[in-house]
């Protein structure tokens, strides 16, 4: 059937069988204080590729939020390794990945990707159970941190009295032999995965300059590094290729730790010269972004900066598995030879 | 006094259980027939995930596997989809006298006979 059909087949099957409204589609929760400014890793990353733009994305909140084929692909697949790690259940796992599913149809509505479909996803979810799991299962379990599981551990940052930084991490493992406590990432790509694109972001630094203050205030030992387990889409009938998995592991020295809390401060530094300067820079390179002009592109000047609205949902401290502040990370004396916090 | 006369209020996830309960049944029903329309039940179990995610944690093995087996034959039914035909690859061919010498065609001469195929295309026309 042509593609065109079999996507209007899939539209139409959708809005017959579901009728009534659907939960509301919001991004990854934060807390959120009219008071103060929350970052986290993906806002930070928005700052990075045009200030302009996170001026608009983030602080105005000028876009809305739709889920797509590739965000409910990876959602999807996360939630279901999540499951996974706490039931050893790929039936249970199973239910869980369709339950994250948040795009309106099952495939493609454009029939452009055709490898990351519900289908392909549960396939993924089944293969991964299989090798990698298994692989993985033989050294480390989930870890339970005050009686909670470590799945999508929520971790809350106070910077000062006007800004925070807030981390949802995917999975928090322990090692089967120490209790040793590891974090363990999913990221699911239509790309090359390689270990470049993960081992020194933010995200990875922060990961373990958080898991190095949880386990210093838990008084737990960590493995000093951190799982990426990536699956690049379109390899699921490629066993030489692993089916499109990756597991990286990135040890990390205990200076990371500083390093982040450093590469943050001066992010938030800058971010305050853009807002006194009232001039938040557009990067020309940024308009374009996998062959897709920015959603502001020939716009973004003649939008209002006054909020919009919020279209994150919203937390509350109480939804918080772990609060911290910045000067939790410089108590844990892991600043380098040099550095100062 | 209410919790006594409305069961649903001693158990906050019994109305997320009443929902998908009479689902299991309806699969069953369904998997039964001659053609089983798994794809559509699947959507309805999207549908009520979504509004009950705890569903993920209450519902026991057995209720999960008649699920879970009618979602894996889904699945295979829909990654193994018939290939599209093969089509012949198309191959560059060389242009002019050369690619017509390389590709083995003799010119004919006006009377329909074939030129010699002695190097000289172009004999006898």
């Amino acid at each position: 059937m042509d593609y065109r059909l079999q996507a209007f087949d899939n539209a139409f099957d959708n809005l017959l069988n579901n009728p009534g409204p659907k939960a509301p589609i919001k991004k990854l929760g934060y807390v959120y204080d009219p008071e103060q400014s929350a970052y986290s890793y993906s806002r930070l990353q928005t700052l990075y590729s045009c200030p302009r733009k996170f001026q608009l994305k983030e602080l105005a909140q000028a876009s809305s939020y739709d889920a797509t084929i590739h965000t409910s692909f990876g959602s999807a697949f996360g939630a279901g390794v999540q499951e996974l790690w706490r039931s050893d259940s790929l039936p249970r796992a199973t239910l869980a990945l369709i339950a994250a599913w948040d795009y309106p149809a099952f495939e493609d509505l454009w029939g452009k990707d055709k490898h990351k479909s519900i289908f392909h996803c549960i396939q993924s979810l089944g293969i991964y159970h299989a090798t990698v799991h298994q692989e993985l299962s033989l050294d480390y379990r989930l870890a339970y941190l005050q009686g909670k599981p470590g799945i999508e551990f929520f971790a809350y940052m106070q910077i000062g009295s006007h800004d925070n930084y807030q981390v949802h991490i995917d999975l928090i493992l322990e090692t089967k032999t120490t209790g040793a406590l590891v974090v363990l990432e999913i990221k699911t790509s239509g790309m090359v995965q390689q270990a470049a694109n993960w081992e020194n972001s933010l995200q990875t630094k922060g990961y373990f300059a958080l898991l190095t203050v949880v386990s210093s205030k838990l008084g737990l030992p960590i493995a000093p590094k951190i799982i990426y387990i990536t699956l690049q889409t379109g390899k699921l009938a490629l066993p030489d290729e692993y089916f499109g998995f990756n597991v990286f592991h990135f040890a990390k020295p205990a200076y990371i730790a500083s390093d982040f809390t450093l590469s943050l401060l001066q992010d938030l530094t800058m971010l305050d010269i853009y807002k006194a300067d009232g001039h938040f820079p557009k990067r020309g390179h940024s308009c374009v972004s996998y062959n897709r002009p920015c959603e502001f592109f020939g716009i973004c000047d003649d939008i209002p900066l006054t909020k919009a609205g919020n279209v994150y949902e919203s937390l509350t401290l109480d939804d918080v598995d772990f609060y911290l502040t910045i000067d939790d990370l410089s108590q844990c004396n892991l600043t380098p030879e040099g550095a100062t916090l | 006094m209410e919790n006594q006369t409305n069961p649903q209020n001693l158990d906050p996830n019994a109305e997320a259980l009443a929902t998908i309960l009479p689902m299991l049944a309806s699969l069953e029903a369904e998997l039964n027939k001659e053609a089983p329309d798994i794809k559509l039940w699947m959507y309805q179990l999207n549908n009520n995930l979504r509004m009950f995610p705890e569903l993920v944690l209450l519902l026991k093995d057995e209720e999960i596997k008649p699920y879970y087996q009618a979602i894996q034959s889904q699945t295979m039914v829909a990654i193994t989809k018939p290939p599209k035909a093969l089509k012949t690859p198309k191959v560059a061919k060389p242009k002019g006298a050369f690619g017509a010498k390389m590709a083995g065609i003799k010119f004919g001469n006006s009377a329909g006979e074939a030129a010699s195929d002695n190097g000289d295309l172009f004999d006898g026309l």
